[in-house]
């Protein structure tokens, strides 16, 4: 899927953001639209189905 | 970026913990709970991918586990070794001391922890690692 991207970001080096966006615990995966709009996520390390349908739905 | 460990790890050692802690608890037993301190204080200090728990996990198990492994960053579960230290070490004192009830519920807690863990694969302490870094920090 070339058109998905992923990027990882260390929770702790970044507290102001992990409180912003209300993260409680790590691994947190976001699911954003191509706006950058929230449109799901998954606590815990997500299920290939999670990821696959999540992916489904921005498209 | 921190080290990685294969998170299949902790919850293996999550199960030996609670049967340590579940005949700690039966036979109240000091060096049953002493034992399992030290391996607590291995884990909180140099990470819990050193205990021997997690060498038995690692020459004996992951090689016979078919399941791909997941990567997971080593400090929550590292901060949840440190939490079950104190439960054990309070639990120490306590049988030194002769203190039968304090005993009781600090390795109750602990054991209830390592179960939750090696049950439903759900970490207390590491559920709780986030939450006190981003109170600690909020200011």
């Amino acid at each position: 899927m070339p058109d998905v991207h992923y990027a990882h970001i260390d929770a702790e080096s970044h507290l102001e953001l992990v409180r912003k966006l209300d993260i409680r615990s790590t691994p947190t995966t976001l699911f954003l639209n191509s706006a950058g709009v929230e449109v799901g996520r998954a606590m815990g390390t997500p299920k290939r189905a999670q990821v696959q349908a999540a992916i489904a739905a921005i498209h | 970026m921190s080290v990685s460990i294969d998170a299949r790890g902790p919850r293996w050692s999550a199960a030996i913990t609670a049967v340590v802690l579940a005949t700690a608890l039966v036979t109240s037993n000091l060096w049953v709970i002493a034992f399992q301190a030290v391996v607590f204080a291995i884990g909180a200090i140099r990470g819990p991918q050193f205990t021997p728990y997690a060498l038995i996990f690692k020459k004996l198990i992951k090689p016979r586990l078919k399941s791909e492994p997941i990567l997971e960053d080593v400090r929550p579960p590292q901060f949840s070794q440190a939490v079950g230290l104190v439960f054990a070490l309070v639990a120490v004192i306590a049988s030194i001391t002769g203190a039968g009830g304090v005993f009781t519920i600090a390795v109750g807690f602990a054991l209830a922890a390592a179960f939750l863990n090696a049950a439903f694969n759900f970490c207390l302490g590491c559920q709780m690692y986030l939450l006190i870094l981003r109170v600690r920090t909020a200011k």
